[in-house]
């Protein structure tokens, strides 16, 4: 706590929390719901990102399947709601607890395996999920999807104006920020990155590396699954391309890769990043250029991970822009690594 | 199941397996070499459909001429692929390799979007349309048995182009090359083997092959921007049966991919004969990663696994 | 304090070690020796509980740990070095001396204390900034020995920690071993250069194609034939008659 005071007070923090404030106020003066639509899209996607950057940037471990865990937050909430009435407040718990079930039988089953493999598994793992959606009609109605009757009222979690939704989002927004903070400054973070850089090293220093990538797994899908219930709940239709599809995995890597693969504010400020330029380019070129802003994507993609790896926040840190770390003693060291880097 | 019936299903599986074999090759062939898995391979297919289909629609060029246009291109196609992109990220951590050909495979779906349309697009022959008839063999019991003209030009193709590459492979100077830095990248690195140039050579090689793999499938097949995501999970699926890095293993795999593709579609309906070899694929995986057939040796470590 | 009996480790058909037996008592210092390939690393493999061996056990102060887990092994105070040095290449030296740290510390900030600790001790401090993958070959053994060490291991298994450093660098090395040999720690000690080992260690154990050869003082080590065949080859012994 001491040490979150103490650097909260560095001039990079101030600049961070005026960030968040105007998140937090722009919203009561913005009348035009195309903003509040673009701000709740924020905040859906930078929570999302950060919690695919628990797994994947934090223990390196490259999920391809956080649709489906997505999509089971989605479903299960809606499911619940519509069969028995269930309010989504309970029923988004539900989902994130299956998620998460679902996310450690994975990681039980695919235990031992590694880099590829591991990604190869949850490729699979994501399509095939995508497929049960697809094809169980009795429970999803397929691609027909699910609608929620617009009934606002606090139970339904339905309301009438976007400002209730763009304050959820917020807060689910902040939550995963904080989430991600907590985990990276505790041991958990310590164990996953030392998972992710050498595994056997990590094990000669005591760390079980088993038990804390089932934990990032959990808390991963846990997290995924209960923003699915806030998509669930915003846009109150579902179907399995919008919640199941594996490009839903991918964009929200990309999200976190261009922001910065396992910083605390890498997901986020990607999302802040994209999410504006996609919905300008959809409003823009979206009938006449088709796919257009994927080609943008796919190129941005490519050159963050081959020329700026760390991302944008991971490359800002690296300079010395620091919020939730101290400040360095001296900036000799750094000048060093940053020539050694530069020359390997 | 008749017997006829089952004949016919086990033909037809065989057909597409062959073509699943000699796309898969190329996939195969860079894991082993580069240990990079190529995400935008399927899209390498799809180019060579779509290249394959308008030689076809402007110039009237059979498809399986095309070949002849389709290798040289994709082989180029490939080597500047490697130079841009690849290259770059050889010895780079998995999610850089991964998400590297992904973004490829995303900007490549989207600008075939974004010039030709999402469009299905298709090629029949006329020469090709009426199938050929087997049987009926009387004696045996064994009714009529319909084959596609094209399914089986393609797989009598694919099967021939990837033995004389295997050949390639097991006799040729380069092939030894490839094939020794497959087993041990340190050990070529000593043998004073120029890597780099062999790293080009052989993800080109292997975008060559999937290309003549797609120009065989364009009179088969439809072609629109997606094509390429879905055939990669099937070519995936052979590549981790067979073994990541086996040849020999993506023949057999693809062939038995075919097989249970064909069976699976009819047996339990095409929409989720997907999902059951998504499940092999899985199961394979987990239980032997170095694939089903057991033709690549053991992973190099053994590790100690436990939960706690 | 350990207690090695008939090991037995094969990769495929090959026997790498073939019953290997021998024991280390508290404050010893003890080196293993022979050449590339004798299967020195795989012997570390074993005991840390990387590699199973196929028959007989060990024993770590008097607790079997055949069958236990790296991590659980580091727990009861068994660490061990890599002999290529694996840092944790993407975070600060400092960080990766912490997360070793942690192993015993309950909080964060103790195992940044004793990280600082540790780093003062193998003379790492200045650098604790640097990123693990920018450092110096050896600056990088230092840190394996920094990361274990964090560990606190009542046994230490150190791995050609001296292979590579130039005469400097090996002065330093050894000053660093004798000072955790000071600080209570039982040591076990792969090395390559013969000077070294003989001066450092009370007893020696070699292995040659996976077999115990010999085991004794260093000096009666050295009048040993066989060992000397085995180090140093047939021609020397002709040679030097
Ligand atoms: N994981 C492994 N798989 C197969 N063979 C191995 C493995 N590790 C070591 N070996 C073999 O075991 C023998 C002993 O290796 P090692 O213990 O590293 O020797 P040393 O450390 O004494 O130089 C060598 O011949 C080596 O090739
Ligand atoms: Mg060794």
């Amino acid at each position: 706590m001491k040490q979150l005071i103490d650097t909260l007070q560095s001039k990079q923090a101030i600049v961070l929390l005026i960030v968040f404030l105007t998140l937090a106020i722009a919203p009561l003066f913005i009348k035009n719901d195309f903003y509040l639509d673009g701000f709740i899209l924020i905040f859906l996607w930078g929570a999302f990102a950060s919690a695919w950057n628990i797994l994947s940037g934090y223990a390196g471990m490259v999920s391809l399947c956080h649709n489906a865990f997505f999509g089971i937050g989605a479903y299960t909430s809606t499911l619940l709601f519509l069969h028995y009435g269930l309010t989504p407040w309970l029923g988004m718990f539900v989902g994130g607890l299956l998620a998460a079930c679902v996310g450690l039988a994975l990681g039980v089953v695919c235990f031992r395996l590694r880099s590829h493999y591991f990604a190869l598994a949850t490729l699979a793992f994501g399509e095939v999920s995508h497929i049960v959606a697809m094809t169980w009609r009795s429970l999803t109605e397929g691609a027909e999807g699910l609608a929620l009757p617009i009934q606002p009222s606090l139970y339904n979690v339905s309301f009438s104006g976007k400002l209730p939704y763009v304050y959820m989002g917020l807060f689910l927004f902040l939550a995963l920020i904080a989430v991600s903070y907590a985990i990276e400054h505790s041991r958990l973070g310590y164990y996953l990155t030392a998972f992710r850089e050498n595994e056997d090293a990590a094990r000669a220093l005591g760390v079980k590396t088993g038990r804390v990538r089932l934990l990032a797994m959990a808390i991963s899908s846990f997290a995924s699954a209960i923003i699915g219930t806030f998509y669930a709940q915003y846009f109150v239709y579902i179907d399995p391309s919008s919640v199941i599809r594996i490009q839903i995995s991918i964009q929200v890597a990309l999200f976190a890769i261009v922001g910065g693969l396992g910083t605390v504010l890498g997901p986020a400020i990607g999302a802040i990043i994209f999410i504006p330029i996609t919905i300008l380019l959809r409003a823009k070129l979206g009938t006449t250029l088709p796919g257009l802003h994927m080609v943008i994507y796919g190129a941005i993609l490519i050159l963050v991970l081959l020329y700026m790896p760390k991302g944008i926040y991971g490359t800002l840190k690296q300079r010395g822009f620091k919020i939730f770390e101290k400040p360095r003693k001296n900036l000799a060291p750094l000048r060093s690594e940053i020539e050694v880097s530069s020359r390997q | 199941m008749d017997l006829s019936l089952f004949i016919q299903l086990l033909i037809s599986g065989i057909l597409i397996g062959g073509i699943y074999a000699l796309a898969s090759i190329g996939l195969t062939l860079i894991f082993g070499v580069m240990k990079i898995v190529n995400f935008a391979h399927g899209e390498f297919l799809m180019v060579a459909m779509y290249v394959t289909f308008w030689l076809f629609h402007y110039f009237g060029l059979d498809p399986y001429l095309s070949i002849l246009v389709v290798m040289p291109l994709l082989f180029i196609i490939g080597i500047v692929t490697y130079q841009v992109f690849i290259r770059k990220t050889i010895g780079a951590s998995v999610l850089t390799q991964i998400f590297v050909t992904l973004g490829l495979s995303m900007v490549i779906q989207n600008l075939v979007l974004l010039f030709w349309s999402a469009d299905f697009r298709t090629v029949s022959l006329s020469y090709a349309s009426t199938p050929i008839v087997f049987g009926p063999y009387a004696s045996l019991n064994i009714e009529e048995i319909l084959v596609n003209p094209p399914r089986l030009i393609a797989f009598v193709l694919a099967i021939s182009l990837s033995l004389v590459f295997y050949l390639f492979l097991k006799y040729s100077y380069t092939g030894k090359v490839i094939r020794a830095t497959s087993q041990d990248r340190s050990a070529a690195l000593l043998m004073g083997i120029n890597i780099e140039k062999f790293y080009r050579l052989t993800f080109a090689i292997g975008i060559l092959l999937v290309g003549i793999a797609g120009a065989l499938m364009m009179p088969i097949y439809t072609v629109h921007p997606f094509v390429g995501f879905d055939f990669v999970l099937v070519l995936f699926v052979v590549v981790v049966l067979g073994g990541m890095g086996s040849i020999v293993g993506a023949m057999i795999g693809g062939i038995f991919i075919g097989i249970v593709e064909i069976f699976s579609s009819f047996l339990i309906g095409p929409d989720s004969k997907q999902a059951i070899y998504f499940l092999v694929f899985i199961a394979v995986l987990v239980i032997r990663p170095s694939g089903l057939f057991g033709l690549k040796g053991e992973e190099e470590l053994e590790h100690i696994e436990t939960i706690d | 304090m350990l207690e090695v009996n008939d090991v037995s480790k094969w990769f495929g058909g090959n026997a790498v070690l073939r019953n290997i037996g021998f024991t280390i008592d508290k404050g010893e210092v003890v080196g293993l020796i022979g050449p590339n390939g004798a299967g020195k690393t795989t012997l570390f493999n074993v005991i840390a509980g990387f590699y199973r061996t196929k028959t007989g056990f060990v024993k770590f102060n008097n607790k079997d740990t055949t069958r236990l887990n790296p991590e659980t092994i580091c727990a009861l105070g068994l660490c061990r070095t890599f002999q290529i040095a694996k840092p944790f290449g993407n975070i600060p030296v400092k960080k990766n001396v912490v997360i070793g740290a942690l192993s015993r510390e309950k909080s964060l900030r103790k195992a940044e204390n004793k990280a600082e600790e540790v780093l003062d001790f193998v003379g790492l401090r200045e650098k604790e900034d640097l990123l693990g993958k920018n450092l110096t070959t050896a600056d990088r053994k230092k840190l394996e020995i920094a990361r274990g060490l964090a560990t606190s291991p009542k046994l230490f298994l150190l791995d050609e920690v001296m292979a590579g450093l130039n005469p400097n660098e090996l002065q330093a090395m050894m000053q660093l071993i004798r000072n955790m040999v000071d600080s209570g720690i039982t040591l076990f000690v792969i090395e390559h250069i013969m000077a070294v080992i003989m001066k450092l260690s009370h007893r020696v154990i070699v292995l040659n194609y996976g077999e115990m050869i010999a085991e004794g003082e260093p000096a009666e080590i050295s009048r040993d034939p066989n060992c000397i065949k085995a180090y140093l080859g047939e021609e020397y012994l002709v040679a030097h008659g």
